[in-house]
């Protein structure tokens, strides 16, 4: 099931075409990677999601009902730019923007002051915002994102400026409301971080989706039939025709299939030569890969 | 509507909590005491006082010259190019009267001083002068002294104004200080506040959580906020400040009363002064305030300005907010748009004191019906009595000019302030009010 589908969505600024035909499903309770390099049309697609932009046309589903002002209490949204004001205290400023999300005053206080120990920072809470960290203020602005239970949550690259250590706590915390039930759009240009957390992707370029489905399915869709072999011995050799050697990483080797050959014939192959196999493992590309490269074609 | 009181709310405390507030809130009605009580007091004690030595050669002049406050004339015998020099240790200046002086075809007076003296005190020694000439003009043509007097004396009358409710007495003086004021309160408030307005949408558009706060509430709705939280603040501190002023007035008064006493009877006593001219002018307007204050509809009055104060604020805070959303961190943007906010404003204290001065006519009654000048323009203009019609159809035209800055300001807020790195031009503001 999914919590929120765009259909046909397009968002024309004047001249210029943001968003064009714009498709996909976010499943209830996932964590879904909108990928796509600067300027390619995520802030609009996550504006239009928040209510902030309309469509100009298609239609957004929320929860199975039509997109509407109301859904935005269900909703959490941190921006790339992140925001806060300056000469507000922390505490304070917290509970401002959970009361804005529609909490009781009693309620937003209660949350933030759960939050605020959640993260460990409950000694900040009488500190201005410009005495923070940058890193620190990332911290508050997560907690000002999630501090209503939002349903849904947009993260647009939540880990930018972040330690590894709050890096991992963040990651965590994700993965706890996820558990909870939420759904987590993650929007970002950094692929080891996606490929790490995200069940599912699109990728957006150019106001178009280019790709869009599973993290498994995608890598799959774009593996190039190579494996690579660990072993010990003497080099077996291999008609490279059917077998061509891509390259050699230390004790790995990686060898690419060709004319229909399937992993097992290599393997037989190398069985006979008596080679002693220590490792055998199917090389899928990395999104990062596939990014780039889906994004040069859509260039060219 | 909740979220905007929560926004409300915000607006108010934050800045009311700042320190700024509280040091402008009590600085101010101090520093406005000083400055106009001051000058006031200074009127009556250091009047330029001059001692003007009259060598008169002609004998025309001999001690016919009035003595008064400000300039004392002596008459000394003595030859004018020997000894002007040193006359200048004890005199401020020489009047040199030449021997041919002729009555008829009175000149070649000079009046020699080692610096250049003020413009009243030249023009005073000028009337008096010339009413000693006039003066021995008419006893030629054998005309007493009491006769002249007689003629001399001058005819005032009282201003009856015959209003929609009965005759009252009318103070054009008191009417105008206090159209003035008023006018004048109503532009500074919004000076003030619609730059706090503009501050603030600019700061939350640099700190760039305008975003997070649009994912929350309306745009509309945190423009109305914020321009209802910073009006509150306005409203509180200017109650502040009146009620400060008129305490400061009050102590100044108690503390000072015998000086503000002799001056006011100096002033009144006086045909002119040197100096004090003006302050002496407005103690005596004063005093006789208070009986004209108890013939205005006051209660009217206070309703009406009420009113156009807050209209006013009202019609440009929301041009304010559109300007600061548009303009965003680049300070020369927000001038050239900033002008085209405060150039109607400015242009209102024009307009003011031309209406002062003719406040019923066709000019008057047209720029205050134009909402863009209504709460200076009329403001003035009621202490003379305003016909109810015209009220009324300014008050219309107000509500519907606000609700039209507004309505145009929230198209271009809501696309102005999620803009960034782009040059702001009118045709893009164009744009942006066509936006779905």
């Amino acid at each position: 099931m999914s919590i929120l589908s765009l259909n046909h969505i397009t968002k024309t600024y004047e001249h210029y075409k943001a968003l064009e035909d714009i498709t996909f499903s976010v499943p209830a309770q996932s964590i879904f990677g909108m990928l796509g390099p600067n300027g390619a049309g995520k802030t609009t697609t996550i504006r239009i999601i928040t209510n902030i932009l309309a469509a100009d046309s298609g239609e957004v589903i929320f929860d199975n009902k039509a997109l509407s002002r109301d859904h935005i209490i269900s909703m959490g949204y941190m921006p790339e730019e992140r925001g806060m004001y300056k000469k507000m205290k922390v505490y304070e400023q917290l509970v401002y923007l959970a009361k804005l999300k529609g909490l009781s005053g009693a309620d937003a206080r209660k949350r933030v002051s759960y939050w605020l120990e959640k993260l460990d920072i409950k000694t900040w809470w009488n500190k201005r915002i410009d005495e923070l960290s940058k890193g620190m203020q990332q911290k508050i602005q997560f907690i000002a994102t999630v501090v209503h239970e939002p349903k849904l949550i947009i993260l647009d690259e939540p880990f930018s400026g972040l330690d590894p250590v709050n890096s991992e706590l963040i990651k965590n915390e994700i993965e706890e409301l996820r558990k909870n039930g939420a759904t987590i759009i993650f929007s970002t240009h950094r692929m080891e971080q996606v490929e790490e957390i995200c069940e599912e992707i699109v990728l957006v370029n150019k106001g178009r989706i280019v790709l869009n489905g599973k993290v498994k399915d995608v890598k799959n869709r774009f593996k190039k039939n190579v494996f690579s072999i660990r072993y010990t011995g003497a080099a077996p050799s291999l008609n490279e025709a059917d077998f061509s050697p891509e390259h050699k990483n230390g004790e790995e080797t990686f060898i690419k299939l060709n004319n229909g050959k399937t992993p097992n014939d290599l393997l037989r192959t190398l069985l006979e030569q008596n080679v002693t196999i220590k490792g055998f493992n199917e090389v899928l590309p990395s999104l990062n890969e596939i990014f780039i490269q889906q994004v040069k074609t859509n260039h060219e | 509507m909740n979220k905007i009181l929560t926004i409300v709310q915000r607006e108010y405390i934050t800045r009311v909590r700042r320190k700024v507030f509280l040091l402008t809130t009590l600085l101010l009605p101090i520093g406005f005491a000083i400055v106009s009580i001051v000058p006031a007091l200074l009127a009556g004690y250091s009047s330029e006082s001059l001692k003007i030595a009259v060598i008169d050669e002609s004998g025309v002049f001999k001690n016919k010259f009035p003595d008064h406050t400000d300039i004392y004339f002596k008459t000394v015998d003595s030859s004018y190019d020997q000894e002007k020099k040193t006359y200048l240790n004890h005199y401020s200046g020489i009047l040199h009267i030449p021997a041919n002086f002729d009555i008829y075809h009175p000149g070649g007076i000079q009046l020699y001083s080692d610096k250049q003296l003020g413009l009243n005190t030249q023009e005073n020694i000028s009337d008096d002068l010339t009413k000693v000439v006039r003066n021995i003009k008419l006893s030629k043509l054998q005309i007493k002294q009491d006769s002249l007097d007689e003629v001399d004396k001058s005819v005032s009358f009282d201003s009856i104004i015959a209003g929609e409710r009965g005759e009252k007495k009318g103070n054009t003086g008191m009417a105008t200080a206090m159209g003035y004021m008023m006018g004048f309160f109503i532009y500074l408030v919004m000076f003030i506040y619609g730059a706090m307005v503009l501050r603030g949408v600019m700061e939350e558009k640099t700190n760039r959580i305008s975003e997070v706060i649009i994912s929350s509430v309306k745009p509309f709705e945190l423009m109305m906020g914020k321009i209802i939280g910073v009006g509150l603040v306005g409203l509180t501190q200017f109650i502040i400040w009146i009620t400060l002023l008129i305490t400061t007035f009050g102590v100044f008064g108690l503390v000072f009363h015998d000086q503000l006493a002799a001056i006011h009877n100096h002033s009144m006593a006086a045909n002119y002064s040197v100096q004090g001219g003006n302050a002496g002018e407005m103690i005596k307007l004063f005093s006789t305030a208070s009986d004209s204050v108890n013939n205005l509809p006051m209660a009217e009055i206070i309703f009406c300005f009420i009113f156009y104060f807050l209209g006013g604020y009202l019609l440009y805070s929301a041009l304010f907010a559109a300007v600061g959303s548009a303009a965003g961190d680049d300070p020369g943007d927000t001038q050239s748009l900033n002008l085209v906010v405060t150039l109607p404003i400015i242009f209102c204290i024009i307009i003011m004191t031309k209406v002062l001065q003719e406040p019923n006519s066709q000019f008057a009654v047209i720029t205050s019906l134009i909402p863009f000048f209504t709460p200076i323009i009329m403001s003035a203009r009621l202490p003379f009595g305003v016909p109810t019609w015209q009220i009324i159809v300014s008050m219309i035209n107000l509500v519907i000019g606000f609700i039209f800055t507004t309505w145009l300001a929230g198209k271009i807020y809501r696309t102005g302030i999620l803009m960034y790195g782009k040059k702001v031009t009118f045709k893009e503001l164009g744009k942006w009010l066509r936006y779905k």
